[in-house]
């Protein structure tokens, strides 16, 4: 990125960092998410510096793009929900229960399935950010949001050979 | 709630006058409003400059700006192969013109009969420029094995390729995609439009000259506006407790209707049987 957008960038971000995350706070009730929300925001920033910079309203375009940066995080972790809740319908002939206790388990094959499972429960029911996940299991936020990616897609795959 | 292009000067003593609480409470409002029922930008830089003033004197803050941007560095600064490619992964592709100028017209249905209330701030000249942009700059990721359907050597589709095969992959619910569509019509493309804020999906259906455009849009965390008729109304047909608004539109038929979390419209050049049939086929599921 050109040095100048990168220090326009920096600027704007100390400039509305406190203000954006007063916004994200209040929309998303969570202040790892409000983290996130921003975060995802000034990156977005740094992906299209020109846009952002040659804009006659660079504040204004930061609070937009925040606001669609809500938006999104509020729908894909409703849509996956929405995947999970049904995949896990699909499943109940599965669950084996033992001493009273369901175990969950048996829902997936193998380690690794269990692993995306545990992710995209954290993510869409937990309401976890990326960068918690990403901290958790000692990986980069940006390998979380790779892993999460294919997590749902293993969902997708999953429902539609259960159907 | 002073709406987005209120060009009066703005009185911000009364937010001040606000407790955080409810100050709070308007930006959680303003971040779940439709499109042109938000709060102007100037506004919402007030508020959160006064509730980010208040929370320093009460030492109720979380990071600093200075941490946040060294974690910022640290965790979400793209690296310099990710800053040669656009925001998104998937790379942009520009859909058929024909396409195109249909989700303009479509768009402009959908905005006539859905945005006025939120539009009485806006001047009309506004909305068409909106709806304009709109069309100009929504990426359309087209969908992979589609190739231009004027060309002699189109792919077919394959069998088992649906608009709700499509939406269901994507994560979003079919059930309020028509079963039935009428005979001789083919699936030749499906468009996924997708923003921030909304993803669309357009299917083009064609048999010979004629066609049909089926275009669901999800608003999840946002409320729909309601539809409001207009002289091109021919009939509101009500099925099973939802109302579908047809219209007239340039010698095509168009349903518009909300289901659940979507907007849906059916434009074609087809007879009002075949698109109440259409219509007929959703409930059934």
């Amino acid at each position: 990125m050109d040095a100048e957008y990168r220090k326009q960038i920096e600027a704007l971000y100390f400039e509305l960092y406190d203000k954006a995350m007063v916004y994200a706070r209040s929309a998303l009730d969570s202040e790892v998410l409000a983290e996130e929300a921003v975060q995802e925001t000034f990156r977005i920033a740094c992906q299209k510096p020109q846009s952002v910079c040659g804009s006659p309203n660079p504040q204004g375009w930061i609070i937009q793009t925040l606001k669609y940066t809500i938006r999104n995080i509020r729908t894909n972790q409703a849509s996956t929900k929405r995947m999970l809740e049904r995949y896990m319908l699909t499943q109940v002939d599965n669950i084996s229960i033992s001493d009273n206790q369901i175990n969950i388990s048996i829902l997936y094959e193998n380690i690794a399935d269990l692993e995306e499972f545990q992710l995209l429960k954290e993510f869409a029911f937990e309401k976890q950010s990326h960068q918690e996940m990403a901290a958790k299991r000692g990986i980069t936020v940006s390998a979380c949001r790779k892993r999460l990616q294919r997590a749902k897609e293993t969902l997708h795959r999953k429902l539609k050979n259960s159907v | 709630m002073p709406k987005k292009n209120d060009r009066t000067k703005q009185d911000y003593s009364k937010y001040a006058a606000m407790t955080s609480e409810e100050l709070a409470r308007l930006l959680r409002l303003d971040s779940e409003a439709p499109e042109g029922n938000e709060l102007d930008i100037d506004t919402l830089l007030y508020i959160t400059g006064v509730l980010a003033e208040r929370e320093k004197t009460s030492n109720n803050t979380g990071k600093t700006a200075q941490e946040a941007w060294m974690s910022f560095q640290q965790n979400y600064m793209p690296e310099e192969e990710e800053l040669a490619v656009p925001a998104k992964d998937t790379k942009p592709v520009r859909s058929h013109p024909w396409v195109r100028r249909g989700i303009a017209a479509a768009a402009a249905i959908v905005l006539v009969v859905l945005v006025p209330l939120t539009a009485k701030a806006l001047n009309w000249e506004k909305i068409w420029d909106a709806v304009a942009m709109w069309a100009k700059e929504t990426f359309s990721f087209v969908w992979e094995g589609q190739t231009d359907v004027d060309s002699p050597d189109t792919k077919e589709l394959r069998p088992f390729d649906s608009l709700q095969g499509k939406m269901d992959e994507m994560g979003d619910d079919p059930s309020v995609v028509p079963t039935w569509i009428p005979e001789g019509f083919v699936l030749k493309r499906i468009d996924i439009d997708e923003t921030p804020m909304q993803r669309s999906y357009i299917a083009l259906y064609k048999n010979g000259e004629r066609s049909i455009n089926i275009c669901i849009r999800s608003f999840e965390g946002t409320d729909p506006e309601r539809i409001e008729i207009n002289e091109e109304l021919l009939e509101i047909y009500n099925c099973e407790d939802t109302e579908f608004y047809i219209f007239s539109n340039n010698k095509r038929l168009c349903a518009v209707w909300i289901q659940d979390s979507y907007e849906c419209y059916i434009s074609g050049g087809i007879t009002i049987e075949e698109i109440k049939g259409m219509i007929n086929s959703i409930q059934k599921g």
